[in-house]
């Protein structure tokens, strides 16, 4: 809207739209002109943008409607764990990958609403508690139901998409399987997409209406926006985009895995990446996660790697490896960046003008 | 719900001449220590323009919160064309309520039943023993469960008879067909102790384990009483738990729709939009979004795509740029509007409240904070209003441009602390 | 379940209760004065319990009688207490000080940096496995017959209910309580304005020191530790403190009972594995019933969203 009222070529140029979408032609050259990306670096590339997805979602849920939400990673794994439950060899359902992404997005939605209902009275800190608890719930059963959930083990061998279709002499399983550079695009294509649809909703009347709840509810109210009715939607769709990350997640890894990585540390650590690149901004959230998750999955067995050849004595466990820091190293950047820039690294438009007022 | 679209809605309403717009009867606001307003009685015709005048804040501010369904009045009456401005209890409400109850029912009698061995019993033993899975075997094997009949399933190459739940192995055979003749008869067994006691038939030769030749069956008296007992008690945690679940299923639904049934929210739903003492602007959003997200929310029938192409008169962005110019704001539509100044938000809230079409506008305190030059411009913006046929409730602590401009001023009488 | 079981899972969830009960305090002190969910603070616990761990292994090899073992135990608790305390306010002083004025996630945030500091530090210190409590005093001992109290409840007990018997005549008698409850009641603002400097340090002092001495009573009455413990019990105590009403000492006390009794009736009657679930399934009812918590002011209508 505000583009096209004061549009001009220049501002087309510096905007986020233009800026990320270079960054999608880059990541959708970069398996082309890296070598070796069809091996493990593929694979935690994808990882990373899976999780740009479900912090998409929390940042529809802290950043454009104003609930803290301590409990995303639950939706990722109910999401994945629906796939898995309905792909599965092991159970007799098997209905394919595409109904099953649809079913698990129905169930996610449903379950993100069923959290909002009694919460809706809720604010700030109370909220932010019960999201939590309601998240170590989920992850509670989804450990402790073992026949359906298949506990500790989680559940496997997910089918890869397209199992069994062979399009032009090429069988779509396989390749997933073989080739990561597949999971890459696939999720590299869910995430653009889920970019565009959220650029659209922001500047929606939904979008607007989810500012005008987070900024003033009672205001908001006395204009006849349903507060009630704005907050569950954004319930939904953080819930939903949370359980789009899982089942890609799930159908990359081919397992759901332990379910305990659906708990909160997994939760706060998505948080903190959303204020990290600075909440509310969705090229923000995208840079949050790719630099701490980054970090997270591929640099510190990176470094660890390449100290231990330095170093080719006993040094791979202990104090002396990267990766027994890695809490603390995190933490220390958490506390650093919240001291000298709390907006976040790519802060959206209106809190930068909104902080720049506080400061002067 | 579009009863009160500003002009074509005459034409739909009945002719109710004496009903007034606003009447306010025998009003009555309490905290914990005093009372505030008691008794308090006026009306509001369409399209007048009335001051509320009292030294007390608090107290103005409480009757206009009243009106608006922001606070609760400890008795009497606020009515909007002869109406209480509360949410009806319509088909979908009770649709709702109901099916919340059901939800939260099914989720505790899921639990009850432990979903999980219900899983197990109805979907995984049903692949391990070959059958087909399709809706008929289903069906058979959750009646079985909620039986609680003894069941097969397979483990290592042996079949085994389990308890429905499969927590406890009854027997193993390495042969199917043998299997299968044991769990007959053990279920005769147990269907027969369900009947009465002393009818157990003598199975005392059998071996319990094929590749333990040695154990035997596992059935003394307490395993078979537990067994037959297993039935009545699965069904008696499913009814209960559906029971528990659903009342307070329902008593919660019922509970969050009494609450939300007189929110501000209905109120300016109802036609009566409202500004705060203190400039209630959304900040962070600019001057142009702050009226545009209000003219979004006017139900005048037509959809957002329509509106959004302009078939159904001025499109939203109009519509806003339109009483962005009436607010005289024109220039500063891109600055967020916590940034600009007091007067400014004045007068961008009123345009806000007014771009939601309300009949009756209340105004908590327009000249707050104003200079006698900015109280005479939002008096003109009120007569203005006023002429689109707003009627409008303001509030004021002293006599000004503002209560001059007043078709009429009500005085809230002093009350004595209690 | 029968009823003897059932009496016992009482007492024992008493007991654990009064443990969460203190380290619910600190949340709901801190949150009470700047209005801030203290997420690190199970880890300040953890870390204490990881300082008793170190300071009563070295005193378990003297086998010592049981008067001076229990004095010894109460020298280390108090040592826990002084040193978690300190912990705590040096957290203030120098993560959330400078943030007093900054947007309102950015303590949350920073709170959670800290968390995952101490959280490595405890995983440093501890490994990433379960280490026993040294036990000073024989812990496994039942009273008497037929009673279902051990000597480990017993000493949990000596130093669970002085900590609360100060904590209350902290409360009522002295000017700081005074001014503490008065600032839970009525309002944060008061404390953020002149001269808060001081009372906000004993704040966090007092909340750190509670959880020192519940860092010990949680060693001797689970009698195991590991470097995520404090992440466990902290959110026990988080929910028992936003179940009473975050800001309200007495809500905490309550919650803070409430929920151990909840956890350990429900470990007997559904299995520990489903003790979690019951206690913040209990959590979500109860607050979409009474959003303000059972001992929480109720705000205002019109500040409602």
């Amino acid at each position: 809207m505000t583009t096209a009222r004061t549009g001009s070529a220049t501002r087309w140029l510096r905007s986020a739209t233009f800026s990320e979408g270079l960054v999608f032609c880059l990541l959708a050259v970069a398996p082309l002109a890296i070598p070796g990306f069809a091996g493990g670096l593929g694979g935690q590339v994808t990882s990373v943008l899976i999780l740009c997805i479900a912090a998409l979602g929390l940042n529809v849920m802290v950043g454009f409607a104003g609930l803290l939400h301590l409990g995303i990673a639950a939706f990722i794994g109910i999401g994945g764990m629906t796939l898995a439950i309905l792909t599965v060899p092991t159970n007799p359902l098997e209905i394919g990958f595409l109904p099953a992404v649809v079913v698990s997005l129905v169930v996610t939605t449903c379950v993100g609403m069923l959290l909002g209902g009694p919460t809706l009275r809720l604010r700030g800190d109370s909220l932010a508690v019960v999201t939590l608890v309601f998240g170590e719930v989920v992850r509670v059963l989804l450990r402790n139901l073992e026949e359906i959930t298949g506990g500790m083990q989680g559940l496997g061998p997910v089918p890869p998409p397209g199992a069994g279709v062979v399009i032009a002499g090429i069988d779509l399983g396989r390749s997933f399987v073989i080739d990561s550079r597949w999971f890459y695009y696939l999720a590299l294509a869910v995430l653009a997409t889920v970019v565009a649809l959220l650029h659209g909703v922001e500047r929606s009347p939904l979008g607007r209406a989810w500012s005008a709840v987070r900024e003033d509810a009672l205001a908001a109210a006395t204009l006849g926006i349903s507060v009630t009715r704005v907050r569950l939607s954004a319930y939904a769709l953080a819930a939903a985009l949370a359980g789009v990350a899982g089942c890609l997640s799930v159908a990359s890894l081919g397992t759901t895995g332990d379910p305990n990585v659906f708990g909160f540390s997994r939760s706060v650590a998505i948080l903190c990446a959303v204020i990290l690149g600075g909440l509310g901004s969705i090229p923000g959230t995208l840079v949050g996660v790719t630099i701490l998750f980054g970090f997270d999955i591929m640099v510190i067995p990176w470094a660890d790697a390449w100290l231990q050849q330095m170093q080719p004595q006993a040094w791979t466990t202990g104090p002396l490896t990267l990766g027994s820091w890695r809490l603390a190293l995190v933490g220390i950047a958490l506390i650093v960046m919240m001291r000298f820039r709390p907006e976040g690294l790519v802060p959206s438009r209106r809190l930068a003008a909104e902080l720049h007022e506080v400061h002067r | 719900m579009n009863r009160w679209r500003s002009s074509p809605r005459r034409t739909v309403s009945l002719p109710q001449a004496d009903i007034p717009l606003l009447d306010v009867g025998r009003l009555t606001i309490r905290t914990d220590k005093t009372v505030l307003v008691d008794e308090l009685e006026f009306d509001v015709t369409e399209g007048s323009m009335v001051a509320l005048l009292d030294a007390g804040r608090g107290r103005r501010t409480a009757v206009l919160e009243c009106i608006g369904n922001i606070r609760p009045a400890s008795s009497g009456a606020v009515r909007v064309e002869g109406h209480r401005l509360k949410r009806a209890f319509t088909a979908a409400t009770f649709w709702g309520v109901l099916g919340t109850g059901l939800l939260v029912g099914l989720l505790a009698a899921a639990a009850a039943v432990d979903v999980d061995r219900l899983w197990l019993a109805t979907v995984k033993r049903g692949l391990a023993v070959d059958e087909p899975f399709t809706p008929a075997t289903f069906g058979k094997r959750i009646r079985s469960y909620f039986r609680a009949e003894l069941a097969i399933d397979r483990l290592a190459g042996n079949w085994r008879i389990v308890t429905a739940d499969g927590r406890k192995v009854l027997a193993v055979r390495r042969d199917l067909e043998e299997a299968r003749e044991l769990r007959h008869q053990l279920q005769a067994a147990v269907t027969a102790r369900r009947t009465g006691p002393g009818t157990i038939p003598d199975l005392s030769d059998l071996v319990g384990d094929a590749n333990e030749p040695r154990r035997r069956l596992p059935l003394d008296e307490a395993t078979f009483a537990q067994l037959a007992g297993g039935k009545r008690l699965i069904r008696l945690r499913g009814w209960t738990a559906l029971g528990a679940g659903m009342t307070l299923g329902i008593a919660l639904a019922l509970a969050f729709w009494q609450r939300g049934r007189r929110s501000a929210q209905v109120a300016a739903r109802a036609g009566v939009a409202r500004t705060f003492r203190q400039p209630r602007v959304f900040p962070e959003m600019t001057v142009f979004e702050n009226l545009l997200v209000a003219v979004e929310q006017k139900r005048d029938g037509t959809s957002w795509v329509q509106r959004r192409s302009g078939r159904g008169g001025a499109t939203p962005t109009e519509e806003a740029d339109a009483w962005l110019a009436w607010c005289d704001l024109a220039d500063s539509g891109e600055l967020p509007a916590g940034g600009v100044s007091w007067f400014d938000r004045r007068r961008l809230e009123l345009a806000r409240a007014l771009a939601i079409q309300p009949r009756l506008l209340l105004a908590d305190d327009p000249a707050e904070g104003l200079d006698s030059d900015q109280q005479q411009a939002v008096a003109m913006l009120l007569r203005d209003a006023q002429q689109r046929g707003v009627a409008i409730v303001l509030t004021a602590g002293a006599t000004g441009p503002l209560t001059e401009a007043c078709d009429r001023t009500i005085f809230l009488e002093r009350q004595p602390a209690r | 379940m029968n009823l003897s079981s059932f009496f016992q899972q009482c007492v024992i969830g008493l007991i654990d209760g009064g443990v969460l009960g203190l380290i619910a305090v600190g949340y709901t002190l801190v949150y009470g004065t700047v209005g801030l969910i203290h997420l690190a603070h199970g880890d300040v616990v953890m870390l204490g319990g990881c300082l008793a761990l170190f300071a009563l292994s070295l005193v378990e090899p003297l086998a010592l009688d049981p008067a001076l073992g229990w004095l010894a135990i109460i020298a280390v608790t108090l040592g826990c207490g002084f040193c978690c305390g300190s912990l705590n306010v040096a957290i203030d002083w120098l993560i959330y000080r400078p943030l007093r004025q900054s947007a309102p996630l950015a303590p949350l945030v920073s709170a959670v940096g800290v968390s995952l500091i101490l959280m490595n530090v405890g995983m440093l210190w501890l490994g990433s496995t379960d280490q026993a409590f040294p036990e000073v005093l024989p812990g496994n001992v039942k009273l008497a017959a037929g009673l279902p109290v051990t000597t480990a409840d017993l000493l949990v007990l000596s130093l669970v209910l002085p900590a609360w018997g100060g904590l209350t005549l902290l409360l009522r008698r002295t000017r700081l309580g005074r001014s503490l409850r008065s600032v839970a009641a009525v309002s944060r603002a008061a404390a953020q304005r002149g001269g808060a400097d001081q009372f906000l340090t004993a704040t966090f002092f007092l909340g750190g020191f509670l959880g020192g001495v519940a860092s010990v009573a949680a060693g001797i009455h689970t009698a195991t530790i590991n470097y995520q413990s404090g992440y466990q019990t902290g959110l026990y105590a988080l929910t028992a403190a936003v179940l009473g009403g975050i800001g309200s000492v007495p809500g905490a006390i309550v919650g803070g009972v409430l929920v151990g009794l909840i956890r350990s009736v429900s470990t007997a009657a559904l299995g520990p594995r489903w003790a979690a679930a019951a206690v913040f399934l209990m959590l979500i009812v109860i607050l979409a019933f009474r959003p303000e918590g059972l001992f929480g002011q109720q705000r205002r209508a019109g500040e409602a969203g």
